[in-house]
């Protein structure tokens, strides 16, 4: 229950402070944006602003402007650093960040700016230019790539290492924190006690909208959870903090499965007998509710009430999963697939279980062995992210 | 041979084992099945002491219990104990 809570408040605070911290982020390390423009060009007016907005929203960058038709010295500047990056025949708007040059801008522009800023608050980087102006030699090593990796897939085509990844981490993590056994007993019981009404239409959208309404509410406490991780994400000790949490959810994971292997009888637990019981009595009164809006009520607060539950077994899957959201600077509405992906594969199980019942009038189980190995799996995802999040945050961040 | 089984409605393990029962069942005659409902036998099933994992069942010879099988258990070793016991 305590952990319950702690987790729910941390929530709860990701959307109250939220609007109050979009102004105060810092982090250790400081990123200089070089940014060279000409006063007449329209797309360096434009970047210029984006840039003056940025500077609002991070408080660990420094924008040095240089204007190439006015001031000579700027000029001659533009030119060692285009020959530096061997890009002679660069236009302005031309951005520098550590060992990345940018040309042009545009929307993409934008997100590699954020990209870059993201990954060099947390992570040591050379600035080339800074080299440039203190007249030392640029070496190969200190160059640096935005461009990504890419794997052809089969069917699909060539996709990259970034995107891919993520969407590997969704459905792994959404699918072993599906196996969770703390919220399954709810369904069963409840999809039970439809098949008893032998009422095809009440079963279907009782059932439909409890799992509706779990997926719902999994998807706002997420989508809360990022608010709050997207501005906290270049923070280092902040990084470290969320590895260690991870690294102790995942220790208490591996123990829980070392402890059910001493037990050879795999089944249903039975514990908490009087709280399993109240929610009994709650199905029981939903389902055999007349009026059938009353009963979606019920069925709505049934599937919060189940959840918080769910999500405090959850061992903190969902929030580590966010962070790597968080680290990869997405767009919102990638995010919102991303989010809406892992929740699809944590409730395949009930789907499947749900659907089979639908069709055939018949509960299914499935086997609390799975359970069993979502503890073992979990807990190895939750060791591997910690211990990245502390030491390699560039891999977390899919930047190869 | 008379077997207590022990389940619950909202026990996942329960429902995998249906089908295997099932099946043991039918290959040995002379079972005398008696269910109880882990909610709704609660008094009862305070008296057999059954634990903490469930499915369970609780198998009485002469009235005289022989053995307890609890938790998910494949068809041959269902199957492999019932041989042991009706030797």
């Amino acid at each position: 229950m305590k952990k319950l809570k702690l987790l729910l408040g941390i929530m709860i605070l990701g959307l109250i402070i939220n609007p109050f911290l979009s102004k105060n982020i810092y982090a250790e390390n400081i990123v200089h944006i070089y940014f060279f423009y000409d006063e007449v060009c329209a797309h360096c007016a434009e970047e210029n602003l984006y840039l003056i907005g940025l500077e609002d929203r991070y408080s660990n960058i420094e924008v040095h402007r240089y204007e190439i038709t006015q001031v000579d010295e700027n000029n001659l500047l533009f030119e060692d650093v285009k020959t530096v990056f061997n890009e002679l025949d660069a236009l302005t708007p031309y951005t520098v960040i550590g060992g990345v040059s940018l040309r042009g801008f545009n929307p993409t522009t934008e997100n590699d700016i954020v990209r870059l800023i993201t990954r060099y608050s947390s992570l040591d980087y050379v600035d080339v230019v800074n080299k440039v102006l203190l007249g030392e030699e640029v070496l190969d090593t200190d160059f640096d790539s935005l461009e990504l990796s890419e794997v052809d897939l089969p069917f699909i085509g060539p996709v990259s290492i970034d995107s891919l990844s993520i969407f590997l981490a969704g459905i792994l993590m959404g699918f072993v924190d599906g196996f969770n056994p703390c919220a399954m007993w709810v369904l069963l019981f409840l999809i039970t006690m439809l098949i008893n009404t032998k009422d095809r239409k009440k079963m279907w959208i009782l059932g439909f909208t409890f799992l509706f309404a779990s997926a719902l509410f999994y998807f706002l406490i997420m989508v809360a959870w990022l608010n709050l991780a997207l501005q906290i994400t270049t923070i280092v000790w902040i990084r470290i903090v969320i590895g260690s949490i991870a690294l102790g959810f995942g220790g208490f994971n591996i123990y829980q499965f070392i402890k059910s292997t001493k037990n050879p009888d795999i089944g249903c637990e039975v514990t908490d007998r009087t709280k399993k019981q109240k929610l009994m009595d709650k199905v029981k009164k939903i389902v055999t509710e007349q009026k059938l809006f009353i009963a979606l009520i019920g069925i709505i607060f049934l599937a919060v009430s189940v959840n918080v539950v769910e999500l405090a077994c959850s061992a903190g899957l969902p929030l580590v999963y966010i962070d790597i959201l968080a680290y990869n600077q997405l767009s919102m509405p990638v995010y919102i697939l991303y989010i809406l992906l892992y929740i699809f594969f944590f409730l395949l199980d009930d789907l499947i279980i749900f659907s089979i019942a639908m069709i055939s009038f018949k509960v299914t189980g499935i086997s609390n062995k799975y359970s069993k190995f979502s503890h073992i799996i979990g807990g190895i995802i939750m060791i591997i992210i910690g211990f990245l999040l502390i030491f390699f945050p560039q891999i977390v961040m899919f930047n190869f | 041979m008379k077997i207590l089984r022990i389940t619950a409605l909202w026990c996942s393990s329960c429902l995998i084992m249906k089908s295997r029962w099932k099946v043991v069942f039918e290959t040995f005659n002379e079972i005398e099945l008696i269910d109880y409902d882990y909610d709704q036998d609660e008094k009862l099933i305070k008296q057999l002491q059954i634990g903490q994992i469930l499915p369970v069942l609780i198998v009485f010879q002469n009235d005289i219990e022989v053995a307890r099988i609890i938790g998910e258990k494949s068809v041959k070793e269902l199957i492999k104990t019932f041989e042991g016991l009706s030797k």
